[in-house]
């Protein structure tokens, strides 16, 4: 059955039909992910109603492939504008917009697009070749191992934060505070909300992620004029491009780690994107040579986020297809179409579906090869925003970022709220607190909340005492040891190294 | 004595963070709605106290490190008063007269304000509004928030 | 001078007349002119690709074929549906403004619990019709060697998993629960959806859940689950051969009075609705033609598809008696199901 579903699969693909769908999906995805404020979750939102009524061969290669090529038009003002054009591009401006600043923007943007396309054709390829191994995993994991997953990822506030270990734990530390705004996942109790209505469903993303990055590098850009690149470097158009490009094979380990943190982060339900990025991230710069120049501009904080995010759409859409569970509200649009073409994820998704399953993943490799193609010419051309001046940049900026917060919602309290981190991300980036630690927590706070609060109801006081859990356990403390270590043997083998001289 | 920048926001982290505490604990919260609030809670008043410990024993305030060109000069926090000034100018003309209209008046001003020649400004105006309308209002269906004269005039 | 006065005084008069004419043809305007000229805005509370957003949309798609106008989808979610029913009862009564909204935790709770700046009366509305409405199914862990209720009485520390609701308790699992006399059972809430309350029992990590029957059927499909019965008075199609609680056990007449007010306070329709003070002519026209739109063939096809099944609707007045039955039920039985909720949610 597996073979004649690869052969009819492999059918679908010899449709015209079908590569414009993909075609199609791919300029909606890129352009929906480069514009701050507005994402692919809106262009599906606003396609919704005509999905509906397109065959499932139409309507769902058409959402996964603005799904998957999202990632790489968020990358591009992210890299460029220090605007996560998606909550999955937010660790990408860590160090993709200190590239631009310096001038090499081609280079980070040729990066970030071979490794999301990379990302793409890889995990597309693996993920049905995994599937066996996938699922029971999943299902093998309970609560309680999520809370240690999700705790693995919060320790990586710390290896953020390696600059300045109190600034950096204090914004993760605030990030968590302020994500308990809102109800309590568990109980859906109200808390912190003083009656007011808008802030029962707490702080929202978009808003809070658009003040703290975007605003304050426009009003510090307006500030100090002149453009985004500090240095006068000549602009060198394709060749820097395909440098970043050549990167990402100089780099095919961590490329490969990354695409396996963000397949399996991807993959766990409950999780999304934005945790996948930063666990990434924190990852190559803990396992970097360089991990000083982590945050000042290495293409490896650019090629690790890019391709944890993109791996993570395979794996999301896996569990989202054969157990029914969405690991993203992209994911639950998608479910919602399947829902109205009669369609119901689990076991028939795998089985007497299996040839639109298959298809839906490998629309995933094409997408990335179509957005590649498309991003890697005009690379050059974007590159050159760092050398707008700011007079004209900064209101442009600006203007777009008010809009998209409201556009997320149509209230006007999400604007006030994207000023308001708009101060906050100011206060951070001028006395050098970390703003990606602070997003971090508030991403992750509920996930965790919820599935501790579940773990202990579920298996009482001793959750942590699961085979999966303590092995879990074990890599949190390797992973939080592993600087300290590191400094220790520097420390030790520059001392032996003093003495012998 | 003078606080220190760093030493103002320890303040203030402090300040906040322990009303959420105690808010926690006086209120009739469920064990689950203030547990978490109260552990994360005291990691932070503890991160934010040792902050301001070593702050006040410091001999000289914090400065942050300049960053290339000397381009850190002109960031002062005077600077950057005056433009989250014209940020805010943007929202009250936002609240009051809706996007169409704040968008053109905000971009046009502040780009001339920052320098730019009257026909760069004006292009940039007119392309930006155009594309805002386009793009929000015509393409993605999104009504743009029209202000509180325009709805109180409807 | 007397020949220009003239001249404006019959020009103002002409106008006059003329405006006059108008306004009395727009006033005798039809319903069904005005629902063949004018779009309606349906506000829905919740994000798109949920369920009640996808029910909406049942109704949108055949929207125009049935009155002539266009539907267009608002989601408006935020508060747990409140932001979208304050903003449909604070608007104006024309008739092109309404809400889809589920019965149960949208209405019923938050008058019988209250929620945080809700403006609203329930009983103001101007209902049009309540569809979709399916009783909720209760299934255990396929593997459980249990295959009765009257089996499942005897089990140990009973868990059953639910989402969390804002503001208010999963009263499905608390329900049934208490039915089932288990005092060390449990409902752990906090799951997002009914699918991962499914992958939860099937790990081991619960044992039973309740939700609507089209959620249930889905879980018994997959071979995670087994439904036992409908948390009801009543059978559900989506789950052939299993008998409502009601018929199942024999209920003391606190249990009996829990029963009542979950079943009547907590379905899963939804219902569209209008503002309060609505032109009785065009409700009336609404209520006349909506059914004439659930019953339509393209409408049951596709309501098949996306809830498993399909229903005569609950219409008009009938709607506003289950209205009405919510805002009479007993202060006391309330109390009793929020102290239930205490007791079995940890």
């Amino acid at each position: 059955m597996g073979f004649q579903a690869i052969f009819d699969a492999l059918g679908n693909f010899a449709n015209l039909q079908m590569w414009l769908v993909i075609a199609a999906g791919t300029l909606i995805g890129l352009i929906f992910g480069v514009v701050p404020g507005i994402s692919g979750l809106l262009a599906i939102t606003l396609m919704l109603p005509f999905l509906y009524f397109m065959t499932p061969m139409v309507a769902l290669p058409l959402m996964m492939t603005v799904m998957a090529i999202q990632f790489q038009g968020g990358a591009i003002s992210a890299i460029l504008l220090n605007l996560p054009g998606t909550p999955g591009s937010s660790a990408t401006l860590i160090d993709g917009f200190p590239m631009t600043q310096r001038g090499e923007g081609g280079r980070a943007l040729g990066a970030a697009q071979a490794a999301s396309a990379l990302a793409n054709i890889l995990t597309a390829l693996v993920a049905l070749a995994v599937i066996p191994l996938i699922l029971p995993m999943i299902v093998a994991l309970r609560s309680a191992d999520m809370v240690f997953i999700i705790l693995l990822g919060l320790t990586f506030i710390g290896v953020l934060a390696s600059d300045s270990m109190i600034k950096g734990l204090l914004s993760g530390g605030v990030g968590l505070m302020i994500s308990f705004v809102g109800f309590q996942p568990t109980t859906g109790a109200e808390r912190f909300i003083f009656d007011n209505l808008y802030l029962y469903d707490g702080i929202p993303l978009i808003p809070l992620m658009l003040g703290l990055f975007a605003i304050p590098e426009m009003v510090a850009l307006a500030a100090k004029g002149g453009h985004i690149a500090q240095s006068r470097v000549p602009i060198k158009g394709m060749a820097d491009v395909w440098r970043g490009v050549m990167d990402v094979f100089r780099h095919k380990s961590l490329v490969l780690r990354s695409q396996l943190i963000g397949f399996l982060v991807g993959a766990l339900p409950g999780t999304g994107a934005s945790p996948a990025t930063f666990m990434a991230y924190g990852h190559a710069r803990q396992t970097s040579k360089n991990p000083e120049t982590f945050g000042k501009g290495n293409v490896e904080g650019v090629i690790a986020p890019e391709s944890a995010n993109n791996a993570c759409e395979s794996g999301a859409l896996l569990t989202t297809l054969a157990l029914g569970i969405p690991g993203s509200p992209i994911m639950a649009l998608l479910l919602g179409v399947m829902t109205m073409q009669g369609l119901i994820p689990g076991p028939e998704m795998l089985t007497k579906n299996l040839d639109l399953s298959i298809t839906l993943i490998w629309v995933i490799a094409v997408s990335g090869v179509l957005g590649i193609a498309i991003c890697l010419p005009l690379a050059p051309r974007l590159s050159r925003v760092a050398f707008i001046p700011g007079s004209l940049l900064a209101p442009i900026v600006l203007v777009f970022a008010l809009t998209g917060a409201f556009s997320y919602h149509a209230r006007f309290e999400d604007v006030l709220v994207t000023v308001l981190f708009g101060v906050i991300g100011l206060i951070m980036r001028r006395l050098d607190y970390n703003r990606p630690a602070l997003l971090l927590g508030f991403i992750l706070g509920p996930i965790f909340e919820k599935f501790f609060f579940i773990a202990l109801k579920a298996d009482g006081p001793y959750f942590f005492m699961r085979p999966i859990s303590l092995a879990l356990i074990v890599i949190i403390i390797a992973v939080i040891a592993i600087g300290p270590l590191k400094a220790l043997v520097k420390g030790v083998k520059s001392r032996r190294g003093e003495i012998n001289t | 004595m003078k606080l220190s920048g760093d030493a103002r926001v320890y303040l203030f982290v402090l300040a906040i963070t322990l009303f959420m505490v105690v808010w926690s604990l006086v209120t009739d919260y469920r064990f689950e709605s203030r547990i978490l609030p109260v552990l994360i809670g005291g990691i932070v008043i503890l991160l934010a106290a040792a902050g301001l410990w070593n702050e006040v024993r410091a001999q000289k305030p914090h400065e942050a490190a300049p960053d290339a060109g000397g381009a850190f000069v002109r960031e002062t926090w005077r600077g950057y008063s005056v433009h989250f000034g014209w940020l805010t100018g943007f929202l009250l003309a936002i609240y009051f007269v809706g996007y169409l209209l704040a968008i053109p008046i905000f971009v046009f001003s502040y780009t001339r304000r920052l320098g730019s020649g009257f026909l760069p400004a004006m292009a940039s105006t007119l392309t930006l509004s155009a594309f805002i309308y386009a793009a929000f209002e015509l393409a993605l269906d999104v009504k743009l928030y029209r202000g509180l004269l325009f709805s109180w005039l409807s | 001078m007397v020949r220009t006065c003239l001249r404006i005084t019959v020009r103002i008069a002409l106008l006059a007349l003329g405006l006059a004419a108008y306004t009395q043809s727009a006033l005798s305007e039809t319903p069904e002119e005005f629902y063949k000229k004018n779009n309606v805005e349906i506000v829905v509370g919740f994000s798109a690709g949920g369920g009640t957003d996808s029910a909406a949309r049942t109704v949108t798609a055949y929207w125009s074929d049935t009155f002539g106008g266009l539907a267009k989808i608002n989601n408006m979610p935020g508060g747990g549906t409140v932001v979208a029913t304050n903003y449909v009862w604070k608007a104006k009564p024309d008739g092109l403004t309404l809400l889809i909204t589920p019965f149960g935790t949208s209405l019923a709770a938050t008058t019988l619990f209250g929620a945080p700046g809700k403006q609203f009366d329930v009983s103001k509305f101007s209902y049009i019709a309540m569809f979709a409405d399916e009783p909720p199914g209760f299934s255990i862990g396929k593997d459980l060697p249990y295959n009765s209720l009257e089996d499942l009485k005897k089990a140990k520390g009973l868990k059953l998993g639910s989402t969390s609701a804002k503001g208010m308790p999963p009263f499905g699992g608390v329900t049934m629960l208490h039915l089932l006399g288990l005092d060390d059972g449990s409902v752990i809430t906090g799951y997002d959806s009914a699918p991962e309350v499914g992958l939860a029992i099937k790990r081991g990590e619960l044992h039973g859940m309740v939700f609507t029957s089209n959620s249930t059927n889905k879980e018994v499909k997959k071979g995670v689950t087994k439904a036992l019965t409908t948390v009801a008075y009543v059978t559900s199609p989506l789950l052939p051969g299993v008998k409502p609680v009601s018929q199942l056990l024999k209920l003391s007449p606190e249990q009996q009075r829990i029963l009542k007010l979950y079943d009547a306070a907590f379905k899963s329709g939804r219902v569209l609705l209008g503002p309060p003070g609505m032109d009785p002519a065009k409700l009336e026209y609404l209520r006349t033609k909506i059914v004439q739109l659930f019953k339509s063939k393209g409408y049951q096809s596709m309501a098949k598809t996306v809830f498993g099944y399909w229903e005569d609707p609950v219409v008009g007045k009938d709607l506003e008696k289950l209205v009405k039955e919510v805002q009479a039920m007993p202060k006391a039985d309330v109390d009793l199901m929020n102290q239930l909720a205490k007791k079995y949610i940890k």
